[in-house]
C-alpha cells in the first residue's frame, strides 16, 4: 500500500515534468552529507545517528569536486563568505554508510557524476528509502521513504518553490499548504511544510524545502538557482489510509489483513 | 546595534606549554558591575547551555566556565615596572609564564591554563562535598560521567589554576570555590577548545547578553606560551572580540530571491527591523553592507541576510508561483521495470510486500540453513551496520526470501492461500565495487497452500519470464533452504540468476507453517532485455 503511494506520487511528478533519479542506498558521506555542507561536527552526523557500515572507504570520489567541498567547509564560497572553522578530514568524507536522506542522489545528479553536466532548466525526483539509525515505534522506522526533488533554472525564487508545491499537494486533495521559516545547513531560506487534511483538518507537517546555499552549488559547479525539497511519504500515506501504526504499512512485521482489506490509492 | 565597549584589561589568561594538544585554545573575559538576581542567574545559565548544546558541540569544541572574580586570586607576579600598570604590553615584550622562569612584567593578576596529570592535583567540584583529583570527578561525579568522553582519552587533562591552585576542570566541570552566586557583582568568563574562532564567537554572545543587563566589560589578555600546542602557540590576543563583521549583499539577489519587486528605503527598513545595520552603495548596482554582530554566528553568507529581509517581509505576504519552465518527465529504465514486473506478479495472483532492507545474520542465513560465504543464492558476505540498536537489524539483507518466510511466519492465523511476492533491494559485500556494496534489486516469489508444489511456483514462474519475451530453463540444482531433489536453478536467456523449489520441511517447523511453501528468487536484471 505504501508501494501504491510510492507510485501515485512518481505520477504525479513525472505529469509535472520531473525525470526520476536513481543511486546507491550504500554511499560515502562524501556524497549523503559533505557535499550538502553539512559540517562534519554536526550532531546528526555523530557515531550514534549515522548509520555507518562495516566496509572499507569508497575508493573513487572526483578528486577536483573533493577540493572544491573542503573549501567551501573550510573558508566558505564567495568574497563574502565564510566557513565552519570545523574539522573536516577526508577520510570521514569516504566513509560508507547507509543514506540517511536520498539528497545524495540530488548531489551526484548536480555535480553531473551521475548523467553528465546538466543545462538548465532541470526536474528531477526521487520515490526511494533513507535510513535512520534508531529504535523502532509506531511512527517511526529504521527505513522511510523520501520524496526528494530539485528544480533548476537561471533564477529561482522563494514564490516558485511555493507554488511547486501547491500544485504538488493539490493533487492529493491538501489545498492548505503552509510554509514556515526554518534552519537548513544546505538552504537558504528554507522552510517547513505543513499541511491541512481536508477530513481530519489537522495541521501535520509534510517536509522540508528551500534554496540551495551558494556553499552547496559553486563547489558541484552549478552556477544557477536550484530549490529543492524531501518530503515524508509515509506521512502522506497515513493520511491516505488512516494507518495510526507504521508497522502496518511497512515491513517484515506487517498484517496481512490489514494489506488485505487497504482501499486501493489512485 | 551598539558595540558594547571594553575596557581596558588587567588580568591576563596565560597558556602553558604543557596545555593539552587535543584542546589548546582557550578566551576569556572579565564583567563587572553584575546584578543576577535568582532569574537572571538562570538565563545566565540557560544561555550558557544552549551555547554549549549549539556552537560548543556538547562541549567538544567550545566550553564555557564562568566564575566569581572576587574568589579567584591571580598570581601577581612581582616586579612590575613602575608607572607600567595596566598598559598592554606589546607581544615581544612578554616572557611566558611557566617552569621557573622567574619574575615576568605582565603586569596584572594572572591565571593559567595548563594540561596535567589526570590523578595530578585535587579540587572540590560543584555539587560535591570532597576533595577529588579530575580522574575521580569522570568516574564519580555525574556529570563527569556524562563528559567523561570528551577528555577520558587524552594524555593531560585540561586544567585552569589561579595562586590558591586548580579551580575549573573544563570542559568537564568547575570547583566548588569560584561557584557564582547571586550576590556575585564580578564574573571571569572563560572558554577552552577546539578552535579559537569558535570559542571566540561564543565568548562575544555571552559578553553582549551581560552587557544587555547593564554590565561593564573589560578585556583579558591571553597570551599563548611558544612552545604551547596548536596554532596559536607564541601569540598574544586581546579578549573579547565584539567587532561587527560586514557582509555585502545586492539588491538584485534580494529582489531574485524573494520573486518581488522592492524599494531602496523598503529593503534598509527589511533590513533595520531584523536588527542589522546597513550602509546603501549606489554604484553600477545597489548593493547593502551590512553589520554583522558576533553573537549571528547563522550568517555565513550574503544569502543568509537575504533570509533576514525575508523574514521581516513575511514569507506569509509571498503570492505563490508556478515556475515558467518547461522539462519533460520521466520514470528511470530500473524503476519502470520494477513496476512492470510487480504487475506482472500481483497479475499472477500474488500478494505485493514491501519488506525492510535491514535483517540479522539469525534470519538471513541461520534460519534458512544458508551459510554466510557460500555459493547459494542469498550466501553472500553480508554488509554489517557498525553500531545497531537492535539485534533484529544488523546487516542489509543478501536475499528476499527470509523476509518473506518472516511475514509467512508471523500470518499463520490468518487465511491461506498466501501467495506473496516482493521486488525489492538486497546488497552483499564486493571489493569490485566503488563502494564496497554491491546492490540489486531481487524478484522473490512463495506460495503456501495446503497443496502447493513445485510444479505450481514453476508455472508461475514461467508465465512470468514468458510476459518479458525471455527463455527459462530449469536445471536441477542443491540448495540448503530448498528439498533436494525439489529445487532447480532459474536460468534465465542462458544466465543461471536464481533458484526455485519446495522449501525444506525444517524451515516450516520452526516457523510453524502447517502448510508445505513453494517458492523462487531471482535478480531482476534478468528480465531487462
Amino acid at each position: 500500500m505504501l508501494r501504491q503511494a510510492a507510485e501515485r506520487v512518481k505520477d504525479v511528478l513525472v505529469g509535472m515534468g520531473f525525470q526520476e533519479m536513481d543511486g546507491p542506498h550504500a554511499d560515502a558521506d562524501f556524497w549523503i552529507n559533505d557535499a550538502l555542507f553539512m559540517p562534519q561536527d554536526h550532531p546528526a552526523r555523530t557515531h550514534w545517528d549515522r548509520f555507518a557500515l562495516d566496509v572499507d572507504p569508497i575508493e573513487e570520489l572526483p578528486e577536483e569536486l573533493l577540493q572544491a567541498v573542503e573549501n567551501a567547509h573550510r573558508e566558505g564560497v564567495g568574497p563574502d563568505g565564510d566557513g565552519y572553522h570545523s574539522p573536516w578530514s577526508e577520510e570521514f568524507a569516504r566513509e560508507v554508510a547507509l543514506r540517511g536522506h536520498t539528497t545524495s542522489l540530488s548531489m551526484r545528479y548536480l555535480s553531473g557524476a551521475a548523467e553528465g553536466d546538466l543545462e538548465p532548466p532541470q526536474r528531477y525526483f526521487s520515490v526511494e528509502k533513507a535510513y535512520r539509525n534508531d529504535t523502532i515505534d509506531s511512527t517511526h522506522l529504521l527505513e522511510f521513504f523520501q520524496i526528494e526533488g530539485w528544480v533548476m533554472a537561471e533564477e529561482l525564487s522563494v514564490r516558485d518553490l511555493m507554488g511547486t508545491f501547491e500544485e504538488f499537494y493539490a493533487q492529493f486533495g491538501i489545498t492548505d499548504v503552509q510554509f514556515k521559516p526554518h534552519y537548513n545547513p544546505y538552504t537558504e531560506p528554507s522552510f517547513e511544510l505543513f499541511g491541512r487534511h481536508p477530513e481530519t483538518d489537522e495541521l501535520i507537517e509534510i517536509g522540508n524545502s528551500g534554496i540551495f546555499r551558494e556553499e552547496v552549488l559553486s563547489p558541484l559547479g552549478v552556477e544557477c538557482d536550484v530549490m529543492a525539497w524531501g518530503l515524508a511519504l509515509e506521512r502522506l500515506a497515513m493520511l491516505y489510509t488512516g494507518a495510526e501504526d507504521i508497522r502496518d504499512l511497512h515491513g517484515t512485521l506487517a498484517d496481512l489483513e490489514f494489506l488485505r482489506n487497504a482501499e486501493v490509492i489512485y | 546595534m551598539d558595540v558594547p565597549s571594553i575596557n581596558d584589561a588587567e588580568w591576563t589568561i596565560t597558556v602553558d606549554e604543557s596545555v593539552p594538544a587535543e584542546r589548546p585554545y582557550v578566551a576569556g573575559a572579565v564583567v563587572r558591575g553584575v546584578d543576577l538576581d535568582e532569574d537572571a542567574l538562570d538565563s545566565l545559565i540557560q544561555l550558557q547551555e544552549k551555547l554549549h548544546a549549539t556552537m560548543g558541540r556538547k562541549r567538544a569544541k567550545g566550553a564555557i566556565g564562568i566564575h566569581d572574580l572576587a574568589m579567584l586570586k591571580g598570581e601577581r607576579i612581582e616586579q612590575r615596572e613602575v608607572g607600567v600598570e595596566n598598559e598592554l604590553e606589546p607581544p615581544e615584550d612578554l616572557t611566558p609564564v611557566g617552569g621557573d622562569a622567574g619574575p615576568t612584567d605582565v603586569g596584572g593578576p594572572t591565571i593559567t591554563y595548563r594540561g596535567i596529570d589526570p590523578e595530578g592535583d585535587e579540587f572540590v567540584p560543584l555539587d560535591a562535598d570532597r576533595g577529588m583529583t579530575p580522574a575521580e570527578v569522570l568516574t564519580d561525579h555525574p556529570t563527569g560521567e556524562e563528559y567523561a568522553d570528551i577528555v577520558s582519552e587524552y594524555e593531560r587533562y585540561p586544567a585552569i589554576y589561579d595562586e590558591l591552585g586548580l579551580f575549573s576542570f573544563p570542559p568537564v566541570i568547575n570547583g566548588q570555590r569560584t561557584e557564582v552566586t547571586t550576590e556575585s557583582r564580578e564574573l571571569l568568563v572563560e572558554l577552552t577548545g577546539t578552535d579559537q574562532w569558535t570559542i571566540d564567537r561564543m565568548l562575544a554572545i555571552i559578553c553582549y547578553a551581560l552587557d544587555a543587563r547593564g554590565a561593564t566589560i573589560e578585556a583579558v589578555d591571553v597570551v599563548y606560551d611558544e612552545d604551547a600546542a596548536g596554532e596559536r602557540a607564541g601569540d598574544h590576543l586581546v579578549r573579547p572580540e565584539l567587532d561587527v563583521r560586514k557582509k555585502t549583499v545586492s539588491h538584485e539577489q534580494i529582489e531574485t530571491t524573494l520573486g518581488v519587486e522592492l524599494e531602496m528605503e523598503t529593503v534598509v527598513d527589511l533590513f533595520e527591523r531584523s536588527g542589522l545595520d546597513v550602509t546603501t552603495n549606489l554604484g553600477e548596482r545597489t548593493e547593502y553592507e551590512v553589520a554583522i554582530p558576533p553573537y549571528r554566528v547563522d550568517v555565513l553568507h550574503p544569502a543568509d541576510l537575504v533570509d533576514d529581509v525575508g523574514r521581516a517581509y513575511g514569507f506569509d505576504d509571498l503570492k505563490p508561483k508556478y515556475p515558467d519552465i518547461g522539462t519533460i518527465g520521466g520514470r528511470h529504465e530500473r524503476s519502470r521495470l520494477e513496476r512492470a514486473t510487480r504487475t506482472a506478479l500481483v497479475g499472477l495472483g500474488f500478494e505485493d510486500l514491501l519488506n525492510f532492507h535491514l535483517s540479522s545474520p539469525e534470519e538471513n542465513y541461520a534460519r534458512m540453513g544458508v551459510e554466510e560465504g557460500s555459493d547459494h543464492l542469498g550466501g553472500g558476505e553480508s554488509v554489517d551496520v557498525t553500531s545497531a540498536y537492535s539485534e533484529d537489524y544488523t546487516q542489509l539483507r543478501t536475499w528476499a526470501l527470509p523476509s518473506i518466510m518472516h511475514v509467512l511466519e508471523n500470518n499463520t492465523h490468518r487465511r491461506y492461500p498466501q501467495e506473496l511476492a516482493e521486488v525489492g533491494f538486497v546488497a552483499a559485500q564486493d571489493d569490485e565495487e566503488n563502494t564496497h556494496v554491491a546492490e540489486h534489486r531481487t524478484v522473490a516469489a512463495a506460495i503456501a497452500r495446503t497443496d502447493a508444489t513445485y510444479e505450481d511456483i514453476k508455472g508461475k514462474l514461467q508465465a512470468l519470464v514468458s510476459e518479458f519475451d525471455a527463455s527459462l530453463e530449469t536445471p536441477a540444482t542443491e540448495h540448503p533452504s530448498f528439498i533436494d531433489g525439489r529445487a532447480a536453478e532459474v536460468v534465465i536467456d542462458g544466465d543461471s540468476v536464481g533458484v526455485i523449489g519446495e522449501l525444506h520441511p525444517k524451515l516450516l517447523v520452526e516457523r510453524d507453517l502447517e502448510v508445505p511453501v513453494a517458492a523462487f528468487e531471482f535478480r531482476l536484471d534478468a528480465l531487462a532485455n
